[in-house]
């Protein structure tokens, strides 16, 4: 199966009509589709979806362009449509799924029922039509069972951890099912030769077949359980595995509380020091601000006496007491006789000399005004350095709580199960594995008893009982054909399992360690399912959502890979087939490394590929990659009611690559 | 050796009956009495005494 294109009818954001073709070529076997988050790539994937099995992942209400919708009237039927081309097994296909949506009201529409119809052109150039065209996809062209696979959102990791999902995959597409139905069918043919013969039995023979049938229907019963159990312990295994990841998760849970706890008390501490700031702040202001207020006051004032000082209005400099005191002993301060000149200018300075009064008065106010100014330039420091104190402790609050919000809200969406009750329940899990597995040890003994025993020797005497009635050669000869071609199915799907087991895993591990430098094997084990354990010492590892990313996307790459060798092979008994991937985020959050180790390998694992990639996922890394591989690009142009300042203003860290078109009338999508 | 060639038939013939069917996810009652009863018409016609 190979795409050609797809076509929609006001599907989603897609309004009219769109239509994107795909690359179909060999050499260059991927078709990208850039898109923008939230601009149409699921929807893409869902119209898939929907086009080929009529399923859709949110409500089919959701379905029909909003804009068709406004433009008919309450009460009328839109109609959208899906249209897929497709080549499979030398035909062409053109199947088209139409929608009927009633609109109710101007913003309820209601889905009324959906139609399917296909075509498809033969290779000899005939057109006609396929019966039961809504199974038709299902049975003859994909199974729906292994949609999940081959349509692919990156982030689905979970659907391998469903193992019948994984067993039914492979058998489906290998058809080993096609096997397991013959040796059923043997089985129930052989079933009626033995009941014919039952039929004209008589005494002895009778009886033997009798036994041998209640022996053969308790060894089924034994089988069942033995099968059921191996189930129940196969499940278990995956519980514990998903229960161990969330006690990891608990480990990381409780370092978040502890960091969390941390951060809380930072901020405690600093919502006390920034009190005691703004105490401290409130006191000087309330008891020293207005130092800061008549700052200026007192800054005049000093200049003042300072002026009058220069202006010998204020002479501090000689006291009237030491002139009186030098004229009374008629000595200088050197020591010597005042002459008479001396004592006139003496005499003279005497009057303009200040009183020690008045002389302490200036000094004291002097020395006041200059204290008041240092005060004044004191209280201004110890406030600027306040708020100084203030503005960091508030920056480290603004940053803490930051830290504290984004701490709260991983915490909040964590369901939290404590330590003990997961242990209990590994426990739990663990001594069930184990009766269970001493429970199957008794069921094979016993059945091998049965079966070496009781049976064989009822065998043999049935053998006897039989040759001795010539009236049973016939149907003894047709049951002993049934049994052989029912034990050459055993002994063929046992080889096939083995081969596609062994072969599986051999493309699936090679895959899967081209893209991881983990430690980790990868295997398809006897009951078909995916399993993964740590090469060093066999244990199953706990795996981050990237490591399951890449162990799915190397699942199906691989079974792609097996089903496109047999394909091309024609084995008899071996059916395989070629099937594309659509993968939508093949990428998800993975680091740049696995992005492009992925990038590298992804053209390998099917002959169509159809990536839908946003910008931050087409990086250098990743383009330089895949660039030779891809046959087409595509792009998905969004237009938003937005400006672009306001549109930036929500999604800052939106890279954007021209495939936005703002101020736009209405939102929606075109391929391009 | 006559046995032999009887089973590599009835192998053959039972795996194109059960291709035919092939697309069917899962077979119902009738479908797999319909395919037993030509299992058994095979093996019967070619066992005839």
């Amino acid at each position: 199966m190979k795409f050609t294109s797809i076509k929609l009818l006001d599907f989603g954001p897609f309004e009219g009509t769109e239509e994107l073709d795909f690359s179909t070529s060999l050499k260059k076997p991927i078709t990208i589709v850039h898109a923008n988050n939230g601009t149409g790539k699921t929807t893409l994937l869902n119209a898939f979806l929907w086009g080929l099995f009529g399923v859709y992942h949110v409500q089919k209400k959701e379905i029909p362009n909003h804009h068709a919708v406004s433009q008919i009237g309450i009460g009328d039927v839109l109609k959208v449509s899906v249209e897929l081309k497709f080549t499979h097994e030398k035909r062409k296909y053109t199947i088209a799924r139409y929608g009927n949506f009633k609109k109710k009201s101007d913003i309820e529409v209601e889905h009324l029922n959906d139609n399917i119809s296909i075509v498809y052109i033969d290779e000899n150039g005939g057109t006609d039509s396929p019966p039961n065209l809504d199974t038709f996809i299902d049975q003859n062209i994909l199974p729906e069972a292994l949609k999940d696979f081959f349509f692919f959102h990156g982030e689905n990791a979970k659907i391998l951890t469903l193992p019948e999902n994984v067993s039914s995959a492979i058998k489906n597409i290998m058809g080993i099912t096609l096997l397991e139905r013959a040796e059923k069918h043997l089985k129930k043919a052989k079933r009626y030769f033995t009941k014919q013969i039952d039929l004209n039995a008589e005494g002895s023979l009778k009886e033997v077949n009798q036994n041998i049938e209640s022996i053969e229907s308790e060894l089924a019963k034994i089988l069942t359980l033995i099968s059921q159990n191996e189930k129940l312990i196969s499940t278990n295994k995956i519980h514990k595995t998903e229960i161990e990841s969330k006690l990891l998760d608990n480990k990381l849970t409780e370092s978040l509380q502890s960091t969390l706890n941390q951060h809380q008390n930072s901020r405690d501490s600093l919502l006390s020091e920034k009190k005691n700031f703004e105490l401290s702040s409130k006191n000087i202001i309330s008891t020293s601000a207005y130092m800061i207020l008549i700052s200026k006051i007192i800054d005049d004032n000093i200049v003042l006496l300072n002026d009058k000082r220069k202006r010998g209005e204020i002479p501090g400099k000689i006291r009237k007491v030491l002139i009186n005191d030098l004229l009374a002993m008629g000595e200088c301060i050197c020591g010597s006789q005042l002459d008479e000149k001396s004592i006139n200018i003496l005499e003279s300075i005497r009057d303009k000399a200040i009183s020690q009064k008045f002389e302490n008065r200036v000094a004291e106010l002097t020395n006041q005004l200059t204290s008041m100014k240092e005060r004044g330039n004191s209280v201004s420091d110890n406030l600027d350095g306040n708020i100084s104190g203030l503005i960091r402790i508030q920056e480290r609050l603004d940053s803490l709580n930051g830290l504290i919000s984004d701490i709260e809200s991983k915490l909040d969406d964590k369901e939290f199960e404590s330590v003990s009750d997961l242990r209990d329940k590994i426990k739990e899990i663990e001594k069930e594995n184990e009766s269970k597995l001493v429970e199957n040890t008794r069921f094979i003994s016993n059945s091998n008893n049965l079966q070496n025993n009781e049976l064989k020797d009822l065998k043999t005497d049935r053998e006897k009982l039989i040759k001795l009635d010539n009236r049973q050669e016939t149907n003894k000869k047709r049951e002993d054909v049934a049994e052989e071609a029912m034990v050459y199915y055993q002994n063929l799907l046992e080889q096939i399992n083995d081969k596609v087991r062994s072969e599986l895993t051999s493309i699936f591990s090679e895959t899967y360690n081209r893209i991881m430098v983990s430690d980790f094997e990868v295997l398809i084990n006897h009951a078909f399912q995916v399993e993964i354990k740590k090469r060093t010492d066999g244990r199953v590892p706990i795996e981050s959502e990237g490591q399951k990313r890449v162990k799915s996307l190397s699942f199906i790459g691989s079974l792609v890979s097996l089903a496109e060798k047999y394909f091309s092979s024609k084995n008899t008994f071996l059916k395989g087939g070629i099937f594309p991937l659509v993968i939508d985020s093949p990428f998800g959050e993975l680091d740049p490394n696995y992005q492009s180790m992925i990038s590298k390998n992804i053209a390998s694992l099917a002959d169509q590929v159809v990536l839908f990639v946003s910008p931050s996922q087409w990086t250098q890394s990743v383009k330089n990659e895949l660039d030779q591989f891809v046959g087409k690009h595509v792009h998905l142009k969004y237009y938003t009611t937005k400006s672009k300042e306001e549109f930036l203003q929500n999604n800052a860290n939106l890279k954007l690559i021209g495939d936005i078109e703002f101020n736009s009338l209405r939102e929606k999508t075109e391929i391009n | 050796m006559e046995n032999e060639k009887v089973i590599k038939k009835v192998v053959e013939e039972v795996f194109r009956i059960e291709r035919k069917q092939i697309h069917l996810k899962s077979i119902n009652d009738s479908v797999e009495k319909t395919m037993v009863k030509k299992i058994v018409d095979l093996i019967i016609n070619n066992t005839k005494s």
